[in-house]
């Protein structure tokens, strides 16, 4: 940790009066435990704010301070005050000879050990089983947790999506393997949907090959007056997303080549895939 | 202050938490003006004031076993008991309606709403250092410690994103520090 910059990022401050949110509050008191210097800082402007508090203090009114212990007085009143116990009735005693009295005591303690086993027995198997159930639970608790995050993000992607198929601006462009001679997978499909309000372009891949490495990444051109321009690199992706890419305010058409990840300055037109002109 | 007794920050601790209440009375002398200071910053009507630190010296005796140490000084624990306790009756509801029948107009950052204090609040502590800051901070500051809004409500109120929100109450409060010091 970067004490320093945490030091004067003013979450000594937020914390010491009392304004940080429960996460924060929690993060500080551990920095204060191991950060020596933490501690130390949050401790100078306490005292700072001591200081300054004692020398502006505001005197309240005199009278306040016979209400202030009379109200403290009733309190320790009320805590000190003891719950007697009604008085036990004497138990009717019989007496024994000692001799007796003692084998007596001995066969009752021997009974009450069986019984207190037993029962120690019985409870301890029934925290056992309680224990596992209660495991298991949590178990299937935090499956079923992790399986509706995946179920909400697939859910809010299609939702993004259809968002941009049903928006009015979209001009759309086709992007076909068929339209380039030399491309490597001519079946290749793609879809441009181009807001001519925003000019924000979305792809949508129909269908696209994998690329054989993780090496390559497919890139999207802009052809703007026979000049190819960046618009974005992506990855092939599963499902009905679609995917954001570079604002392009003119162009006359489309194309996706494979290159390097991270992309390229220019396209490598051998590995043109598809190519779709504005209409 | 006629007897000269003083403790020690540990020694007083130790006391209150055994509930004497020569050592309440002790704390009562030495801190009550400071505490009073920073309930009138943000209660500004003297009756409401005054029943504030009473309830404050209550709440100090009922939770003083909850203090820790290690997690700051006594008189922070007490300023925070004080500010919540200031927080919660200005928005409770007959403080609301009493400023009501005081027909004043609302602002964000006039601490002489109702039967004002002499000193100015404005004057004194916190309030004072706040004064010096910028105005788009301070009113900031304001919001978010003098009437406890939360950093989300703030950002609603201001109309300001809720980012920009954090950054700049944690910059105003570090210049704080420094009118502080």
């Amino acid at each position: 940790m970067n004490t320093k910059e945490y030091i004067e990022s003013g979450i000594i401050e937020s914390y010491v009066l009392g304004m940080t949110s429960e996460e924060e509050r929690l993060e500080f008191e551990q920095a204060c435990a191991s950060y020596p210097e933490v501690k130390a800082a949050r401790e100078a402007f306490e005292i700072a704010l001591e200081n300054q508090a004692l020398a502006t203090a505001v005197a309240p009114p005199p009278q306040l301070k016979g209400l202030v212990m009379e109200a403290l007085s009733i309190e320790a009143k009320e805590e000190t005050k003891v719950v007697k116990m009604p008085a036990v009735p004497p138990a009717n005693v019989v007496v024994m000879d000692p001799n007796k009295r003692l084998r007596f005591v001995a066969a009752a303690a021997v009974v009450l050990f069986l019984i207190s086993s037993g029962l120690n027995f019985y409870y301890f198997n029934q925290y056992k089983s309680a224990t596992a159930l209660y495991d298991n639970l949590v178990k299937e608790n935090t499956e079923v947790a992790s399986n509706y995050k995946k179920i909400e993000a697939k859910y809010s992607e299609a939702v993004e999506s259809m968002k941009v198929l049903q928006n009015p601006n979209m001009v759309v462009v086709k992007m076909a393997g068929s339209e380039v001679a030399t491309s490597p997978d001519p079946s290749s499909l793609a879809t441009i949907y181009w807001d001519a309000a925003t000019k924000d372009v979305y792809l949508m891949v129909n269908k696209m090959p994998a690329p054989k490495t993780t090496e390559e990444q497919y890139q999207l051109w802009a052809l703007v007056d026979g000049v190819p321009v960046d618009a974005g690199v992506f990855d092939i992706q599963n499902g009905v997303a679609v995917l954001k890419m570079k604002n392009i305010p003119k162009a006359q058409a489309f194309a996706v080549t494979l290159e390097k990840r991270g992309g390229s300055p220019t396209p490598h037109l051998e590995q043109l895939y598809v190519l779709g002109k504005v209409s | 202050m006629g007897t000269a007794i003083t403790y020690t920050e540990q020694e007083l601790v130790a006391l209150l938490k055994n509930k004497d209440q020569n050592a309440f009375g002790y704390l009562y002398e030495r801190y009550s003006g400071a505490l009073y200071s920073s309930i009138v910053q943000i209660v500004d009507q003297q009756e409401l004031a005054n029943d504030v630190l009473q309830e404050v010296f209550v709440n100090i005796w009922r939770r003083i076993e909850t203090y820790d140490a290690a997690k700051g000084r006594l008189y922070t624990w007490m300023l925070n008991i004080a500010r919540n306790a200031s927080i919660d009756l200005l928005r409770s509801k007959g403080f609301q309606n009493s400023k009501k029948n005081a027909s004043i107009p609302e602002n964000v950052d006039d601490g002489t709403l109702g039967t004002a204090f002499q000193p100015d609040a404005n004057n004194i502590g916190l309030k004072k250092a706040v004064q010096q800051l910028k105005e788009e901070h301070r009113i900031l500051i304001d919001l978010a410690y003098f009437k406890g809004y939360t950093h989300e409500e703030i950002a609603e109120i201001t109309k300001t994103p809720l980012g920009t929100v954090k950054t700049r109450i944690r910059s105003a409060l570090t210049q704080m520090r420094s009118l502080l010091s």
